[in-house]
């Protein structure tokens, strides 16, 4: 008897632990949530458009704050860039889990309580931000300043295994959201102040071992080596991929943005156009194995990069149903591919450019050879900021609008090394007389539609309550009309920090801003 | 006092925030600090910063050269054993010739006082057509590891770079361009307000406010843009001028003769502004590179 009550007792407490454990299924992941924000763009297309409409375009006016979260605690003694909400939380099962540098916090989704707050310890990794977190099962994932990819339990916030990513002494440091897709941690490492290779990893997510490696510039003799002169070149060439991509279940492969060659500002040393830097790639998420690529700015000298999500929908272009990928690039201009090879269907700016003579037949933007920094400086727009950078964008499917927060800068831009230099081997001083605005371009042609001017901070969020979310200047938290840009909402909240996020609990949907050191949550009355 | 330090150190971190990385938008790079020894061998010293300049360049080398600088009397001995040495094959500077890049180089990166490059020193690599230099001493390897670890250094502190020649135009097309298509002596004077203004700026400071005097790094570029006037008419209530004070897509902030700031909304109200800058705002379109190194040219000769 009493063993049977035991019994049943494990057996009871077994399927408990079996259903608690279950934090997040990974094959969540392959639904359009509401009720949860799963991963870094919310599901795996980029589009940060939520099917939610309970606020929308008639009662968005009547917000209020539900909650507000705010950092407290000391800080970490060593340098750091500002501390500010820049991740993008997640929400599973109705807890936020976000970070910064060397900080994850689980605060509850309904009230901001805080649950846990787990603290990395100090190092000599360049502070500058943290996407945020992924999770699969009871696990969180996060990456630290100085390369480590951290486990934590996502009960508690303890740790539960840190695997090196990069050494942190050849100046690599780490920022991105790692991904799950399927059992596999995509992660990433960031960092070029020194000339070191990029590369894109998976790992296992039960104990972080490497499952493969994909390096962002050729090896010798492999295709795409011929774009660069030298072994020497390629394999200090830089190309850090450092925010988080997209995937395509049905297609099997993830889609990400590969940064900008090195020496960043120093081309002679690396004539060519330096493949796989400032491209977009597809790879098969199980073999790392290169799909196929398509290259932004070939043999960048400018510091842009091609890291903004790649986004995916599926639409009829030019009367072909087509599948999509878009990407509002750093270099000013937007972009439209097939996603399922590649193909080149559309290029055309955003913002002011004055770098390019033309698109070229592949439809890249052409250098024009007399805007490569010198030493006596040339006037080049965008500055090395970009027309857009880290700033999430958003795409609403039934608008047909892509959605970016883009800059006007220029700067000028100077080459201080001699010969083929080390590092940045240059400077950008920019002039500060442009304007952030948030735009609305329509895919089917790349024209900007409406413009926001003032919009601006960490990101957009559309829903299909016909509503762009967004920062603007003076402070400002507001809601637009994806089809006119008119403002629906406005409230003085603080400076917009992060992308925002919306997930909906006990019939109530929330919307969550990062609002410098603190996340602000808004919901109906 | 304090205040103020406490307001320069926090705007400081911010524009770091905003100025660092691939990995951040880069609104405003300062002006530099003088070449550690690190880049003893670039061509232009510029003079020594000061205040606000001061502040940046520390915490910048603080942020992107974590740890102890090698002292520099050992990179000094370094550099000179190394350019007759090593230098054949890795130039003088370390940064290769037929011999590999060493400030790229891991090994060398990670290496500690020559724990690491020590035996590649002393034994050479023979496969790869490097010699031994097997009479090298410890210490003199440690000096050698000392003048590597302060190239490194220079090479990742981008905010301590030395700019090479900046003034490369021609003043006297600066000049016609000052007087002519520039239209620049429709509100400037080189004996008025440009008098003296090379002694003032830096050349790479002075070339990006020759195209726009904006808002540059806070307290390092100049003196602010002269005000922008504004004159708003309110939906209802009175009309009021001043200077611009804030602007977002809500509301404008305007001071007024007495320095009082008041805020009103911008939606329904007409705004007629006046920017001082709105000719440099149309030259950043207009502007060729060459007018731009001509006109640098002809403003440094104001010292």
């Amino acid at each position: 008897m009493k063993l049977r009550l035991s019994l049943i007792a494990l057996v009871l407490l077994g399927s408990t632990a079996l259903l608690c454990s279950q934090e997040l299924d990974p094959s969540a992941l392959l639904k359009q949530p509401t009720d949860t924000w799963p991963t870094y763009n919310g599901d795996y297309s980029g589009r940060r458009y939520s099917p939610l409409a309970q606020i929308d375009s008639s009662n968005v006016g009547t917000l209020t704050q539900a909650w507000t979260w705010r950092r407290s605690g000391p800080r970490a003694a060593q340098p750091t860039l500002g501390s500010a909400v820049k991740a993008t939380p997640l929400e599973v099962n109705g807890v936020l889990y976000f970070s910064e540098p060397d900080n994850v916090w689980a605060v509850d989704a309904r009230t901001g309580t805080e649950i846990w707050h787990y603290e990395y310890p100090p190092n000599d990794g360049l502070h500058i931000g943290s996407r945020g977190v992924a999770m699969y099962g009871d696990w969180v994932y996060f990456e630290t300043p100085d390369n480590y990819l951290v486990s934590l339990d996502a009960k508690t916030g303890k740790e539960r295994w840190r695997q090196q990513m990069a050494d942190v002494k050849l100046d690599y440091f780490s920022t991105m959201a790692p991904v799950i897709v399927k059992n596999h941690v995509i992660c990433s490492v960031g960092g070029d102040t020194l000339d070191n290779p990029g590369y894109l990893e998976a790992r296992d997510p039960e104990t972080g071992n490497l499952q493969w490696q994909w390096f962002t510039e050729p090896r010798p003799g492999e295709p795409g080596a011929e774009t660069w002169p030298d072994r020497g070149a390629m394999e200090h060439g830089g190309g850090m991929p450092w925010m988080p991509g997209t995937y395509d279940p049905a297609l099997n492969l993830i889609y990400w943005g590969i940064g900008n060659p090195n020496p960043v500002h120093a081309g002679s040393g690396r004539m060519g156009d330096n493949l796989w830097t400032d491209s977009i790639v597809a790879l098969n998420p199980d073999s790392g194995k290169l799909q196929w690529y398509y290259q932004n700015t070939p043999h960048d000298t400018h510091d842009w990069d091609s890291v903004q999500t790649p986004v995916l929908f599926d639409a009829v272009f030019d009367g072909k149903p087509r599948k999509l990928l878009a990407q509002a690039n750093r270099n000013g201009f937007f972009f439209l591919l097939d996603r399922t090879n590649g193909e080149h269907l559309l290029t055309a700016p955003f913002a002011k450019t004055n770098w390019s003579t033309g698109i070229d037949k592949l439809g890249r933007p052409i250098m024009n050879p007399a805007k490569v920094p010198t030493h006596d400086g040339v006037l080049v727009c965008p500055s090395s900021g970009g027309a857009t950078n880290w700033f999430a964008p958003a795409f609403d499917p039934p608008a047909g609008r892509f959605f970016v927060l883009a800059s006007d800068n220029c700067s000028v831009f100077y080459l201080t090394a001699e010969g083929k230099g080390e590092g940045f081997a240059g400077r950008d001083f920019g002039l500060g007389a442009g304007k952030d605005a948030l735009r609305a371009i329509d895919f089917q042609t790349g024209k900007v539609v409406w413009s926001f001017d003032g919009g601006s901070g960490g990101g957009l969020l559309a829903t299909a309550g016909q509503i762009v979310f967004s920062g603007a200047e003076g402070g400002y938290l507001v809601a637009l009309d994806p089809q006119l840009g008119n403002v629906l909402w406005h409230a003085r909240a603080g400076r917009s920090s992060n992308p925002p996020i919306t997930y909906e609990l006990d019939g109530k949907q929330y919307v969550v801003f990062g609002v410098g050191d603190s996340l602000m949550a808004f919901k109906l009355p | 006092m304090r205040l103020l330090r406490r307001l320069l150190v926090f705007s400081t971190v911010l524009l770091l925030a905003a100025a660092v990385g691939a990995q951040e938008p880069t609104p405003q790079a300062p002006p530099t600090a003088p070449a550690p020894a690190a880049q003893a061998g670039a061509k232009q010293g510029q003079p020594p910063p000061a205040g606000r300049r001061q502040g940046f360049a520390e915490m910048a080398a603080r942020i992107f050269t974590p740890g102890a600088a090698p002292d520099p009397a050992a990179v000094e001995r370094g550099q000179k054993l190394f350019a007759p040495t090593c230098g054949f094959c890795h130039a003088p500077d370390g940064t290769g010739k037929s011999g590999p890049d060493l400030v790229a180089d891991a090994l060398v990166i990670r290496d500690n006082g020559g724990d690491l490059i020590g035996r590649v020193i002393h034994d050479g690599r023979p496969g790869k057509g490097m010699p031994a230099f097997a009479a090298l001493t410890a210490a003199q390897i440690g000096d050698i590891s000392s003048f590597l670890h302060a190239q490194i250094r220079g090479a990742a502190n981008r905010f301590a770079y030395s700019f090479q020649e900046v003034v490369t135009g021609n003043a006297q097309a600066g000049e016609a361009f000052f007087n002519g298509a520039g239209k620049c002596n429709t509100c400037h004077s080189v004996t008025g307000d440009l008098a003296g203004i090379a002694g003032k700026y830096q050349p790479p400071d002075l070339q990006a406010r020759l195209v726009y005097p904006g808002p540059s790094f806070p307290g390092m570029g100049g003196p602010p843009p002269k005000p922008v006037t504004v004159t708003v008419t309110p939906a209802s209530g009175e009309k009021l001028s001043g200077t611009l004070f804030s602007e977002n897509p809500f509301e404008i902030g305007i001071k007024d003769e007495s320095g009082a700031v008041r805020s009103l909304p911008v939606d329904g109200a007409k705004i007629e502004t006046h920017d001082p800058l709105e000719y440099h705002k149309a030259l950043i379109d207009t502007i060729t590179d060459t007018e731009m190194h001509d006109l640098l040219a002809y403003l440094e000769r104001l010292k």
